[in-house]
């Protein structure tokens, strides 16, 4: 016989559900309805209008700066990707007693303010950081440059920003993969980059495809890092979005531009999805 | 056998390589923090607590502390028992729509911070909730619950069921058998759900520069606004006082569930 | 150990000891064997005994703390996993999911470089001895656990393997499956002339498959030696109660018409070859008589009565000793519990167990 919550009737389940349906509804769902509503207000009158999204696709800039967001986010993909399979494959398979303690490392930062992170990454690559300082001691560099402000100091920090999700995701799915099949290739005769290159590899593609996804979605809705290490010279959806909502007050214009940001993650999603299956069937 | 410790020896050394990149920041953060120099540089001229001083003395530091405490203690609580209340019915439950719902609850977490963000500040406006610690406490909830419910959910899921049935044969009450042994049981998720809710709130900075930045002034915000004009030892040391904060929650959700379980690995 | 003969041993174990970082005691101790080419060895022994250590310290899959490995005169011990040339059949099968049938068993091919026509014709020669055909471009997935057997043993047959190694190959398959399956693959071991380790916890399994048998307990080797070695001359409580059922009776040597029994008195049974101390005799339950005969040696109460159909198994108070008894259906009286029993056997029946082991080894072992 079944007691407890199982029993009641279903109208106490329906008031279990309730709050927290209605604070979605309060705090995520209306928003985003109210958001994509002001996208189409018009300039005058009631009725509504998609200026403002004609305004955004008849102005080449913005046409650039979707290119340029779309870019960054593949960049930190190409980047982030690579570095956290390694980890992730060392945490996955490594015996040590320190294992544990690793992937907590590992994941920490993860919980930790990226507008700290980002400011530390300011500190390492400012005028008197770290880099610069080194670079000049070696003889390298005659005086210090700037290393803090444009692209490339933004995708540095974005990618050790991203780095604990891409590790987090790869290790999810390595750890599903049973260790036994690396042993089973290399009695087969399988050197190293045997094992890694027909087995290992091949079985990681899924684990490896999600991360790549969530690090783009992330990269791509990143406001903080392109704002304070971008110096005014890197421009991404999110910035422009920024910039729309609280210097120019262009609510409308905000709005269509974030409903744009919503439909790219939408489109990526939805491809990811498609090129996953394609892959699972195929496996 | 040779080649081989050098393999492995290139491997590790990759690794600690990678992880040194990882945790760069916050190191660099700690080391700045103890200069005096009132500009930022590397690396530090003399070692001193002096800054850390400055910050304990800053009231605006000390006021955005109260707001960032404050607003992730009432947004985790609030996201904690809406969450619970609402993983009790998404596990236990049978209803039309129950599993719409279980993706329903998930959604936010899909959602890029900044759309939700501008959506919150539109429709905070016209209620004259912008820049207020309602406001604020209300936005975080919607990031929060997704997590909040996903891991007293899975608490939920892993529950003995004859655990309850063992209580009400002996005599217990339907309240009685969810006090003294399931929430009990719950304790661990509960707490890790109230410390993941109590962190994403604490380090939110997205949504909190739509909504907030004048009266009602978070810690990361503080730091963020501070920053972009000004760079000195005091900002770091505030930064260390953060992470510190913010590590002994991750300790205790390290020791409890798992980090890793917890975050959704 | 085993018993020396002109041929030469083909794999050759001396002094293998691993014990894992942090565990308490050795999980594999200080074990040495030969076997000879062609030979089937099974490694048997309850779970936890360190047999699949012991196997995966052979295939390198382990690393061993010291002792020496040679396979046909080669010292293997620090050989890579992939130089091995050995087969292993592992428990889960460990089949590669990304791969079709053909390309599983090809692999070990594959990565030495053998292609084209000398891979597909081997390919296509194990999946008619393994009856695959037809499935060679499956997935793994598609299979059952029967065909996915099958694949795992091809695949590590395809490399002619200087040893085949099987662990627990057959645990994960359909218990009606499991006899069919373990003629297979002792019919297959050898046709094809492979020097093969299988390890199981089943004494059955050991015993019907194998030419030598290796009975394991916590990490050490109690016994190696043919199936019928083991039954008859157990060298150790152990051995006896896990291969097969036993009575053990402790006793002393008076003369060589009787024996001292611990808890039961003299017995006049007559061993021509007398022991000094105490010692543990071994007596089969089926070699145990009920009834009236001039050989009776001695008088007990029957306590309980089990009847399986093809045999009445009973328990009976002798003395302060029980002794199990089972008796065919048709031998015999059957008796009743309360009866008074005459129980009787011969020196022959009874084999004097070379050591007695610590009580901890003895106990919660009971024979299955």
């Amino acid at each position: 016989m079944r007691v407890s919550v199982r029993k009641q009737p279903s109208w106490l389940q329906a008031l279990l559900i309730l709050p927290g349906v209605a604070a979605l509804v309060v705090t995520f769902v209306f928003p985003l309805l109210w958001l994509a509503r002001t996208s189409l207000q018009p300039t005058t009158g009631h009725t509504l209008s998609l200026h403002a999204y004609v305004r955004l696709f008849e102005d080449s800039f913005y046409w650039w700066v979707i290119g340029r967001t779309i870019f960054i986010g593949l960049l930190c993909v190409v980047i982030t990707v690579p570095l956290a399979f390694p980890v992730a494959l060392f945490l996955a398979r490594s015996q040590s007693g320190w294992r544990g303690t690793l992937t907590a490392l590992a994941i920490a930062p993860l919980l930790t303010s990226t507008v700290i992170r980002t400011y530390g990454w300011m500190v390492i690559l400012g005028r008197h950081g770290l880099i610069n300082t080194t670079l000049v001691w070696a003889g390298i560099l005659a005086q210090p440059t700037r290393l803090d402000n444009g692209p490339f100091a933004t995708v540095v920090a974005l990618v050790e920003i991203l780095l604990p999700y891409g590790i987090i995701s790869i290790l999810s799915h390595l750890s599903r993969l049973d260790a036994e099949l690396e042993q089973a290739a290399s009695l087969l005769g399988a050197r190293r980059l045997q094992v890694f290159w027909h087995v290992l590899l091949p079985l990681s593609v899924p684990g490896l495809m999600t991360a790549s996804l969530l690090v783009f979605v992330l990269a791509i809705s990143s406001l903080v890092t392109p704002q304070l290490m971008g110096g005014g010279r890197v421009f991404v959806l999110a910035t422009e979005i920024f910039n729309q909502t609280t210097i120019s007050l262009d609510w409308p214009f905000a709005g269509a531009l974030s409903i744009t940001l919503l439909a790219f993650f939408g489109i990526f999603v939805a491809l990811y999805q498609r090129i996953l299956q394609r892959v699972e069937s195929q496996s | 056998m040779k080649h081989d410790r050098t393999v492995r020896m290139a491997w590790h050394l990759l690794i600690g390589l990678i992880y040194l990149f990882l945790l760069a920041p916050l190191i660099i953060v700690l080391i700045v923090s103890f200069d005096t120099r009132p500009y930022l540089s590397f690396p530090p001229a003399s070692f001193s607590l002096i800054s850390y001083a400055r910050v304990l003395h800053n009231p605006l530091f000390l006021q955005a502390g109260k707001t960032s405490l404050l607003i992730g203690g009432c947004s985790a609580v609030l996201s904690l028992i809406v969450g619970t209340s609402a993983a009790f019915a998404l596990v236990r439950g049978h209803f039309p729509g129950r599993q719409s719902l279980q993706w329903f609850f998930l959604s936010p977490m899909l959602m890029p911070h900044i759309v939700l963000a501008v959506g919150l500040m539109m429709t905070l406006q016209p209620l004259g909730l912008l820049d207020t610690l309602t406001g604020l406490i209300l936005a975080h909830i919607s990031i929060t619950l997704p997590y909040t419910t996903r891991i007293v959910s899975s608490g939920i899921a892993q529950l003995d069921r004859t655990l309850e049935e063992a209580a009400r044969i002996h005599g217990a009450s339907p309240w009685q058998s969810f006090c003294c042994v399931i929430l009990p049981a719950l304790r661990p998720h509960l707490i890790t759900g109230f410390l993941i809710a109590f962190l994403f709130s604490f380090d939110e900075a997205v949504i909190a520069l739509f909504i907030a930045g004048h009266r009602a002034v978070t810690l990361p915000l503080a730091i963020y606004q501070y920053i972009q004009f000004r760079t000195d030892p005091q900002v770091a040391s505030l930064s260390v006082l953060v992470v510190l904060l913010s590590l002994v929650p991750i300790i205790i959700i390290e020791r409890l569930i798992n980090l890793r379980r917890a975050v959704g690995g | 150990m085993a018993e020396t003969n002109s041929t030469p041993a083909y794999l050759s174990v001396s002094g293998f000891t691993r014990q894992f970082p942090g565990a308490e005691r050795r999980s594999v101790d200080d074990v040495s064997f030969t076997l000879k080419r062609g030979q089937m060895l099974t490694l048997l022994g309850p779970s936890g005994c360190g047999k699949t250590t012991l196997l995966r310290m052979i295939a390198g899959l382990t690393p061993v703390d010291s002792g020496q490995l040679h396979v046909a005169g080669r010292q293997m011990t620090e050989t890579p996993l992939h130089a091995r040339n050995m087969g292993m059949v592992f428990q889960s099968y460990a089949l590669f999911p990304h791969l079709s049938v053909a390309r599983n068993i090809s692999f070990g091919l594959d990565v030495r470089g053998i292609k084209g026509e000398e891979s597909r014709r081997r390919v296509a020669e194990l999946v008619s001895l393994m009856h695959l055909t037809g499935l060679e471009n499956r997935r793994i997935t598609e299979l059952s656990g029967g065909q996915r057997q099958r694949v795992a043993l091809a695949r590590a047959l395809a490399i002619e393997p200087d040893i085949l190694m099987l662990d627990e190959p057959l645990a994960n398959l359909d218990i009606r499956l499991r006899d069919t399956v373990r003629t297979e693959i002792r019919a297959l071991q050898q046709r094809l002339g492979i020097t093969a380790i299988f390890v199981t916890h089943d004494q059955d399994e050991a015993l019907s498959i194998a030419d030598q048998v290796a009975v394991m307990s916590e990490g050490r080797l109690q016994q190696f030696g043919t199936p019928a070695d083991l039954y008859t001359r157990p060298t150790n409580r152990f051995v006896a109660s896990f291969v097969g059922r036993s009575n053990f009776i402790e006793a002393v040597w008076v003369d060589s018409k009787r024996i001292h029994a611990e808890g039961i008195g003299t017995l006049f049974i007559g061993f021509s070859e007398g022991w000094k101390d105490r010692r543990t005799l071994l007596i089969r339950p089926h070699r145990i008589r009920l009834g009236n005969s001039l050989e009776t040696c001695c008088q007990g109460v029957v306590e309980n009565v089990v009847y399986t159909g093809e045999r009445r198994t009973y328990l009976v108070r002798v003395g302060y000793v029980t002794l199990t008894v089972e008796q065919q259906e048709d031998q015999g009286q059957p008796a009743q519990t309360g009866d008074i029993v005459d129980l009787h056997w011969q020196a022959s029946d009874m084999s004097v167990l070379q050591e007695p082991l610590s009580d901890a080894l003895t106990s919660g072992h009971p024979s299955s």
